[in-house]
């Protein structure tokens, strides 16, 4: 049986703005998996929320599908209709986003907002939707659901905020749910409430769950496999073992490094140095060469094709090519 | 909220009392008298005149009398329209500009906010331009350019509509239109940069990942928000169409308030000023008041009363 959920196809994505134009996505291909949680790891601007406004065609002027595709249950959404699209998004696929403080509507009660998607997609009456709100509410803990209904965003915490966010998601038991730093904005207490509340679900409800996030942690404790992305490409794809046991790119065990550990206290941290490439006018070779310890001539040259590590692992980097000389990186890490 | 309106009420009247002292005050403090006139009075007839409307009394009392008056809901008689008071002068005043204003504030809301929206839709489009141009002209052509244009063309040249009067219908259309023409401008500019900056909001990006229509985005999501700021400049504005606009009323001859408001300043006609002012001031604060309501009931975040 086909396993993939979604799959993305040489995706680009641009940005026209007045200074030129920036490629927010290049070349970015991925499957997700039924039923998995994928983590999207990358830093600020590294095109990993942009590929999914693009896939959920959420873009907002002057953001640009260049090429390729997406196919979701082997449809390509690129093709369809706004209205086929209105019916997929918040049905099929549902986004939670950063910011549970500026992605409620201020102005409508909890309640309101919940029902929505219900009403819209599963031709619900005011009461059944109520009801099923009641339920969703509580399944995302939220104490005294019925009274809640009637309050505005306002009344609520932040992490409560994120529940309601999560409920709205999942109302409709979608197929996949992209959940774009979903506990970013959060306490650290409270963030690790909200993972095992998402991790609850997914094992519930057989949803796929994507995580963008640029916090290793998350992706530890919650994702089966990862893509790592950077300057709008995908660097690494791999099992989440592999990630961080067997990082086959150096920016990967960039990143890695750049994470306190117990037992280091005394040590410093690694950070990558250098700062991430705008997109404007980006060089010819890998995006990441120039922050590189183990860089070669061709990396500023070329682009480096993706290599087969193992049944589910690949890595973007000439270090791995046959034809690069034996070095350092690949002693210590493969 | 019974108290949070109590406490309003209070803060109005103090308003209302600090309004008119200093109105009272200012008017004095400005040379010359209802009775002065180019040809000097005799001396025993201004005399006479002075004693029958109190004017000699001394300020003080002249004032403790006038609030007394107010207090009574009298603003006194007037001093150059003989035999009428100024309660008699707001009464058949009032309903001309009101009328005019009301019809002004109606057009304004069903064609403001429309342009507004339509070029918050379509922006940076030929539609956005066409309101953009408009709202522009709109703001920066003065009213009485404008009602001086619409009754050359549609007075004088093409004679489909009367100059002056509004004993019928037809009366209105040009004093109306050349009243509403800077505000319908402006509520249309208001109205499509609070939306713009609406659409721009995190929940709106929501509500379109959630799969609504378009529709619904807008009205519900949108509009409810985008409205705030609007409705806090319709307040100020509804006051002040609402009494008369001097420019206006005097182009189209039309018998309001905002003629007899100038008219009373020019003749130094003290009562009138201070009626007027008294009836405007009080007019305002209600509307603002009113504006405060409307807030609480579109924005939850805004709490009346501090009850929580």
């Amino acid at each position: 049986m086909d396993n993939t959920l979604l799959s993305i196809r040489n995706l680009h994505t641009s940005f026209f703005t007045h200074v030129g134009e920036v490629k927010a996505v290049q070349n970015v291909s991925y499957d997700v998996r039924r039923g998995e949680i994928l983590g999207v790891v990358g830093e600020s601007g590294s095109g990993k929320s942009v590929s999914y406004m693009s896939c959920m065609r959420l873009l907002q002027e002057p953001g640009r599908i260049m090429g390729g595709d997406v196919q979701f249950k082997g449809e390509s959404l690129l093709s369809k209709t706004n209205r086929q699209m209105r019916n997929i998004r918040g049905n099929r696929m549902s986004m939670i986003f950063q910011n549970p403080m500026t992605s409620l509507n201020a102005v409508l009660k909890i309640g309101d907002q919940i029902t929505e998607p219900l009403r819209e997609h599963k031709n619900m009456s005011r009461a059944e939707a109520k009801r099923e709100a009641i339920s969703l509410l509580e399944r995302v803990q939220i104490p005294d659901a019925e009274k809640r209904l009637s309050a505005y965003p306002h009344e609520f915490s932040g992490g409560m905020r994120q529940r309601v966010l999560i409920a709205m998601a999942i109302a409709c038991r979608p197929d996949l749910i992209i959940a774009d730093e979903p506990t970013t904005a959060l306490d650290v207490t409270i963030q690790s409430q909200i993972l095992e509340l998402m991790k609850d679900l997914q094992q519930d409800l057989g949803t796929s769950i994507v995580f963008i996030t640029h916090d290793l942690g998350v992706i530890a404790e919650t994702c089966s496999r990862v893509v790592v992305m950077y300057g709008s490409m995908v660097m690494e794809e791999a099992p989440v073992d592999d990630i961080f046991h067997r990082p086959a790119h150096p920016y990967t065990e960039g990143l890695l490094r750049s994470i306190p550990k117990p037992g280091m206290e005394d040590k410093r941290l690694s950070p990558i140095p250098g700062s991430p490439p705008v997109q404007l006018s980006p060089p010819p070779g890998c995006p990441f060469a120039p922050r590189c310890n183990y860089a070669m001539n061709i990396c500023r040259r070329r682009l480096p094709e993706f290599t087969k590590i193992g049944e589910n692992h690949r890595s973007a980097c000439w270090l791995l090519s046959g034809h690069a000389p034996s070095n350092n990186f690949r002693r210590e890490n493969i | 909220m019974f108290k949070y309106i109590l406490k309003r009420f209070v803060s109005m009247i103090i308003t209302m009392f600090v309004i008119i002292t200093i109105t009272f005050l200012l008017m004095h403090s400005v040379p010359g008298g209802p009775f002065a006139a180019e040809k000097a009075l005799p001396p025993e007839v201004e005399q006479a005149l002075l004693e029958k409307y109190h004017l000699d009394d001394p300020l003080w009392k002249q004032y403790v009398d006038y609030v007394g008056g107010i207090l009574r809901f009298d603003l006194g008689p007037s001093f150059k329209y003989r035999g009428l008071t100024v309660n008699e002068l707001i009464v058949s005043g009032f309903p001309v500009s009101g009328r005019v204003g009301g019809l002004s504030i109606l057009v304004i809301l069903l064609i403001g906010i429309p342009l507004g929206i339509i070029a918050a839709l379509k922006q940076n489009r030929w539609e956005d331009a066409v309101v953009r141009f408009l709202a522009t002209l709109g703001i920066t052509i003065p009213s009485f350019v404008l009602a001086t244009l619409l009754l050359y063309v549609f007075s004088l040249k093409l004679d489909l509509l009367p100059s002056f009067g509004i004993e019928s219908w037809k009366g209105y259309i040009l004093p109306v239109v050349a009243l509403s023409g800077y505000s319908i401008s402006f509520v249309a500019r208001l109205t499509r940069s609070s939306l713009l900056e609406v659409f721009r909001q995190d929940y709106m990006i929501m509500a379109r990942a959630k799969g609504l229509s378009e529709f619904k985005i807008l009205f519900k999501h949108g509009l409810k928000n985008a409205l705030i700021p609007i409705v806090t400049v319709m307040g100020p504005l509804i006051a002040g169409l609402l009494t008369g606009s001097f420019v206006i009323e005097k182009i189209f001859a039309l018998p309001g308030m905002g003629g007899h408001f100038v008219n009373g300043i020019s003749n130094r006609d003290y009562t009138v000023i201070m009626g007027i002012t008294v009836f405007y001031a009080g007019f305002l604060l209600i509307m603002v008041f009113i504006v405060d309501l409307i807030y609480g009931f579109l924005d939850p975040r805004i709490k009346l009363d501090n009850r929580s």
